[in-house]
């Protein structure tokens, strides 16, 4: 696996969300320099998509705007290995499944490995539809980190964590990305009740101003 | 004893899925076991049935197209005349089926995308009728090009949210509602208009639609006293040609679904994800859809806003790689002529959507045998489209 579970392992991680290409793709690298440069260590990149159906209208803005200017898959992973080349840090992709199923699960994995990515948040694959890409990803040493949502069952929280690698993605509320005021006031049970399924003594990190919060998995 | 089903399939084939947020799982699970408890529940069924009757106006009649036959050759065409139901199409089929299920769940609002506004107007009625708060996701686009269904739906007490994300169209429209449903899921029941979305929608919806082709059964053994040799219908999403097909799969009757050619498959601007689409997700299943070659949508192009939508009902995928239907496509110019023709021969108006089914039969017919019978879904009729159609045609109304 990754080194994402290894940087855990030093401490708490602030682990920032980037659109490839906004406002283009000059820009999101710099942003990435700047934020490696500051101290993060795991960076979630967003590949642009059409049909981001989990985000609000920042993400879905940025998205379109990349879009606009022709920013695809191969640009990311270029992007992504110029930061890589001269930084260290670990990219972790945040992906629309179908952009990697149409380029094919393989092909994906090894143009991610190879570019320096480290994991993959794929936010509508389910853990129902996931296990064709979980073997792939395996084998090109790349983690899968799956969400679990305050909607979850215990049943699927046990699930999840299971399968889950490098870290769990605690979707901290209903409904999709963006800023809010405040975190709902029942995180910390909801978040107690992930810790139960998962072995390991784990650090996390909540803004104020964001949807999400994480915590490495005892994958 | 029959054993009770605990879970419905939920592939067709390798098709459909759930390829949803985390957030819409437990929602989709519930959904399954509130349908599975429904669906041959007595008083449930009893319910169903009493306002399919007497609400929405079924059965709808088997017409024999005397003129349109003779027009066209040696068979004898039916028309299953959907467009006759309560709101001008077989959309509110599933949304009285939907709606009562909404209501069984104890959901007070209710949400429905919509493009053409048919299934938008469907759901209103609906909501209208089971005393529900009604939101209704409609990209701008179609706002502007369906003004008038955007004036009923709020006339029906229903709120339209303009969707300007995307290509402010359908697909949008149905990006949002899940937005929506995965924000509000503990009051909302999604209320999905087409054979899509993840499972358990492309079964449910099929299950609503599949009394079309019940009854054409039924009614032509009474006429015929035989099965159709031919079941044209138009595919979108594909619920009214699902509905019509399903009685009927891996029997005799040949199934022919068309969609829609646009201004002609070679353009690229067109409907038809089954001639010319690839496989990847759209909406949470798997299914051929519009895509370029890094899995971005690409829009789709039709005359029928109903028919203009880059993906298509994982069921029909799995029909068509199993060679259990057919799919054929036409383009608007053609959709236009047929439905002229039908205007001219029987005084029937159909939809936009229905004409596509019915452009096929210039095709179809002289290739069969004298004497077949050939079952037309007319799952729409055309006043919606008056506008589209003046355009079109060079004539300000």
């Amino acid at each position: 696996m990754s080194r994402i579970n290894e940087r855990f392992a030093v401490g708490k991680q602030l682990i920032p969300y980037v659109m490839a290409g906004f406002k283009d793709l000059a820009a999101s690298k710099s942003i990435i320099e700047a934020l490696v440069d500051s101290g993060c260590r795991i960076i979630e990149i967003g590949i642009p998509y059409s049909d981001p159906l989990a985000d609000g209208p920042t993400i879905q803005r940025a998205s379109e705007m990349a879009l606009s200017q022709g920013v695809d898959t191969d640009d990311v992973f270029k992007l992504i290995s110029e930061v890589r080349a001269e930084r260290d840090f670990s990219p972790v992709l945040m992906v629309y499944y179908n952009l990697v199923y149409r380029y094919g699960l393989e092909r994906f994995a090894d143009e991610a490995a190879k570019a320096g990515v480290e994991g993959l948040i794929i936010p509508d694959l389910s853990v129902e539809e996931s296990s064709r890409w979980t073997a792939v990803a395996k084998q090109y040493g790349l983690d899968t980190i799956f969400l679990i949502a305050p909607t979850s069952s215990e049943e699927r929280i046990s699930k999840i964590t299971g399968i889950s690698s490098g870290f769990i993605y605690c979707v901290s509320l209903t409904g999709v990305t963006g800023a809010r005021a405040a975190l709902p006031s029942d995180i910390t049970d909801f978040l107690a009740r992930v810790r139960q399924k998962t072995d390991r003594k784990s650090t996390r990190l909540n803004s104020s101003h964001t949807d999400i919060s994480r915590m490495p998995s005892s994958a | 004893m029959s054993k009770k089903e605990t879970k419905l399939p939920s592939h067709f084939g390798e098709f459909g899925g759930q390829y949803v947020p985390e957030t819409l799982m437990t929602p989709l699970e519930e959904l399954e076991s509130a349908y599975l408890e429904l669906k041959d529940d007595p008083d449930f069924k009893r319910e169903l049935e009493y306002y399919l009757r007497v609400y929405v106006g079924r059965p709808t009649p088997l017409y024999y197209a005397a003129n349109l036959s003779r027009r066209l050759g040696k068979s004898k065409i039916y028309l299953k005349r959907e467009d006759l139901c309560h709101t001008g199409a077989h959309k509110l089929n599933n949304t009285i089926g939907q709606g009562l299920m909404a209501k069984r769940m104890g959901k007070k609002r209710v949400i429905a995308e919509t493009g053409a506004g048919q299934h938008g107007v469907a759901t209103a009625t609906a909501a209208a009728l089971f005393e529900m708060e009604c939101h209704v996701y409609m990209g701008e686009e179609d706002i502007k090009r369906q003004s008038l269904n955007v004036f009923k739906m709020k006339l029906l007490g229903a709120e339209v949210i303009p969707v300007s994300s995307g290509s402010k169209t359908l697909k949008d429209a149905t990006n949002e509602a899940l937005r929506d449903w995965v924000t509000n899921i503990n009051s909302t029941f999604y209320i999905l208009g087409s054979v899509v979305g993840p499972h358990p929608y492309p079964t449910i919806v099929r299950d609503f639609q599949k009394i079309i082709g019940k009854e054409v059964k039924e009614q032509l053994r009474e006429i015929e006293d035989k099965l159709p040799d031919y079941i044209v219908a138009c595919v979108g999403g594909g619920s009214n040609s699902i509905g019509i097909f399903h009685p009927f799969i891996g029997g005799q009757p040949k199934l022919i679904g068309v969609e829609a050619a646009g201004y002609g498959l070679e353009t690229g601007k067109h409907g038809a994800a089954l001639a010319k689409g690839t496989k990847g997700i759209l909406h949470g299943s798997l299914q051929f859809l519009l895509q370029d070659k890094f899995g971005q949508i690409i829009p789709a192009h039709s005359i029928s806003a109903g028919l203009d939508y880059p993906g298509v009902g994982p069921e029909h995928c799995y029909l068509k790689e199993t060679g259990l239907a057919t799919y054929v496509s036409v383009t608007d110019n053609e959709a236009l002529e047929a439905f002229k023709l039908l205007s001219v021969t029987e005084g029937i108006q159909p939809a936009l959507e229905s004409s596509h089914a019915l452009a096929y039969l210039k095709y179809l017919i002289p290739e069969i045998p004298a004497g077949s019978v050939v079952v037309v879904n007319l799952s729409g009729r055309g006043d919606k489209d008056m506008n589209t159609i003046a355009q079109a045609l060079g004539i300000e109304l």
